[in-house]
């Protein structure tokens, strides 16, 4: 029944990052045991039941002529689905900030904070969308950040025999000893030895050109608060300045 | 004629051996008075050792590895396992032929109790990716569990998995997210499940590829948001689920928005049979479903084929029958003998008989409804006390042992 993990797989992918700065310990690379196995299945229900974290991502699309790297740097509350992050993006594209919900997500857009004041709209403005996972590289990142919590746990006999899933080392994290366990042929969780939080999440998902890094840096009962209803911009009082998002310009 | 053929099988096989020799026989120890935790008396058990029970709360992970021993309670209600939400599994087991008798398990992250046929298998050496577990030598051989309540557990109340030779009887799974009884990725399984009660879980019975040799016969499934489903599902090994009878059952208001929500939506069914093959749904007594009654349904890739559906009750279901594969391939299914009153298609008995004549229908695609928001499954009801093993029913020796075969042809539809 639980099948979320098998259903993000496709998603992710083969490469793996190295630790920022510090050298790699000798992987081990055997089977889980069941307890190992069980800590994986309860990982992203621990998330959960935790409420909420303060997160960095990254994310690279890197099999392209103009490779990109997505950081996010925010809040996620877990229960709520809810998100707000700051963006930056090697390429320089003016979103600055993004609030998410399940099913929708509102940008942050410096280039209209001139132009909306002018129209009578508001001059931090933000704009909402659907989210589009398959052709947005924001949106897939917040997807998988997403997707590291669910209301119940997987199932460990099921996660066991998935090929590829394997110990792959005992590492140190922000000073925190941590065992890498590797779901699949492409996804590593970072696990704190001595409690089994999720430290650091690892993906890539299109052989090596999408890596994503997503480190929890505190878990607990984080809120995302909402753009002010003042600041955002509507579809239907502006078409044509949504028009001119949808095109790109 | 398939299928009596199949119910022969069934019959002609359940019965398991047991094993090994019985020079043990009888040997008995107690938990407080000889080993104050139940682990510590199992890991001092030998085959043919008899764990008994005493009252209490033992929070515990207890994890078997020897072969042909009973683990009892000497109550069902007061001797209990309690993981606190914090520990994995109530009782793991890891080797043949064990029992597990008259307690009650509950309050853990995954499992009330599993019987992990990939770690008897591997026998501690690592999972082996090329193995297909579940089938040939790869099993875990012979279990039972007898008079056991399990509930409010974060997975499954009773998980066979990779399992042969079963027998799950007069047992109580409540407040499951997943499913109360689970049997998965065995082939034959050689399980019978008797005289059980499934409430307020996700699913009552939810049978993975679950084939050969699969009987679900004379429980209780109420109160769940479905509550039997044998299935195939390629995420798990040993696809398609072939060859279960699901028999003389009362299946009743499994459409109820208390319990956990199913992880894919579905809400309201007593009988699903999701691309499985060759299974028998008869005379079980089947209301009350804001859905449906009895259905078969695709789980891609996966279409139901050859399944007959016979001598069923329904009453006050949205629809009582329905083939929901959403195109006008019979692919051998049937239903006959059936009381009921609205099916989809209509005048199913005729287009989808069992005489070997198929009438022209049109396709059905299954239902949307909008299944209410979850409910944490720590949170739900413990079920009331349940009737204790008779002391005639305690065996004098130990382990799973021999069982017999239910005679499928004597179950009648519940009353």
């Amino acid at each position: 029944m639980k099948k979320r993990f098998v259903v993000l797989m496709p998603l992710l992918v083969s490469v793996f990052l190295t630790s920022c700065g510090q050298p790699a310990p000798e992987a081990t690379n055997r089977p889980l045991t069941d307890g190992e196995a069980t800590r994986l299945a309860q990982v992203r229900n621990r998330n959960y039941l935790s409420g909420g974290a303060q997160f960095e991502a990254t994310s690279s699309f890197l099999g392209i002529a103009d490779p990109e790297t997505i950081t996010l740097r925010g809040v996620i509350d877990w229960a709520k689905h809810t998100g707000r992050a700051t963006v930056k993006s090697s390429l320089g594209t003016d979103i600055a900030e993004v609030y998410w919900e399940e099913k929708f997500l509102l940008e942050r857009r410096l280039k209209f904070d001139t132009i909306m004041p002018a129209l009578g709209g508001p001059s931090a403005p933000w704009f909402g969308r659907l989210p589009e996972p398959s052709t947005r590289q924001l949106d897939r990142l917040l997807g998988i950040i997403m997707s590291l919590a669910a209301e119940q746990p997987e199932n460990a006999l099921l996660i066991q025999q998935t090929p590829g899933t394997s110990f792959m080392r005992s590492d140190l994290i922000r000073d925190q000893p941590v065992d890498v366990l590797r779901f699949g042929q492409r996804t590593l969780y970072w696990l704190r030895t001595d409690t089994d939080e999720l430290l650091r999440f690892e993906s890539d998902a299109e052989a090596g050109l999408a890596p994503v890094l997503v480190d929890i840096v505190e878990s607990g009962p984080f809120t995302a608060p909402p753009p002010r209803a003042a600041d955002i911009v509507s579809p239907h009082k502006f078409p044509e300045i949504y028009a001119q998002i949808r095109d790109g310009s | 004629m398939r299928f009596a053929t199949f119910a022969s099988l069934v019959i002609a096989s359940i019965g398991l051996a047991a094993c090994g020799n019985d020079s043990d026989a009888g040997r008995r120890i107690s938990v407080p008075s000889d080993y104050p935790t139940i682990s510590e008396a199992v890991k001092n058990a030998r085959p043919g050792t008899i764990i008994e029970i005493d009252p209490g709360v033992y929070h515990e992970a207890v994890e078997v590895q020897t072969e042909r021993i009973t683990i009892r309670g000497t109550d069902r209600n007061s001797v209990i396992l309690d993981g606190e939400f914090d520990l994995p599994n109530g009782i793991s087991v890891v080797s043949n032929n064990v029992a597990i008798e008259n307690l009650t398990v509950r309050n853990y992250l995954q499992n009330g109790i599993v019987f992990n046929g990939i770690g008897a298998a591997s026998k501690g050496g690592g999972v082996d990716p090329e193995v297909d577990y579940g089938t040939g030598d790869a099993v875990l051989q012979g279990y039972r569990i007898s008079y056991v309540t399990t509930h409010n557990n974060g997975l499954y109340g009773i998980y066979a998995f990779a399992s042969r030779g079963g027998l799950i009887e007069y047992s109580l799974a409540s407040g499951h997210p997943d499913s109360g009884f689970y049997v998965g990725q065995c082939q034959p399984c050689d399980v019978t499940l008797d005289n059980n009660i499934a409430e307020q879980n996700a699913i009552g019975y939810f049978g993975t590829n679950a084939s050969g040799g699969v009987v679900v016969a004379r429980s209780i499934f109420r109160g769940n948001r479905l509550g039997i489903a044998p299935n195939s599902q390629d995420t798990e090994r040993l696809a398609p689920q072939a060859e279960a009878i699901i028999v003389g059952n009362h299946v009743l208001d499994n459409d109820n928005p208390k319990a956990p929500a199913i992880s894919y939506g579905y809400f309201g069914g007593g009988i699903a049979v999701g691309g499985g093959t060759k299974n028998s749904i008869i005379r079980n007594r089947v209301e009350g479903h804001e859905r449906v009654g009895i259905e078969l349904l695709p789980i891609e890739p996966f279409l139901p084929q050859y399944n007959r559906i016979e001598g069923n009750v329904l009453l006050n279901n949205a629809i009582d029958l329905a083939y929901h594969t959403g195109n006008t391939d019979a692919a051998g299914n049937c239903f006959t003998g059936n009381s009921f009153t609205v099916s989809k298609p209509d005048d199913i008995e005729n287009v989808l008989s069992c005489t070997g004549t198929i009438g022209t229908f049109q396709a059905v695609k299954p239902p949307t409804i909008i299944a209410p928001p979850t409910v944490d499954y720590r949170t739900i009801a413990s079920p009331a006390k349940q009737k204790s093993m008779p002391t005639a029913k305690q065996r004098l020796t130990a382990g799973a042992g021999t069982f017999t075969a239910l005679d499928i042809s004597s179950i009648g539809v519940p009353r």
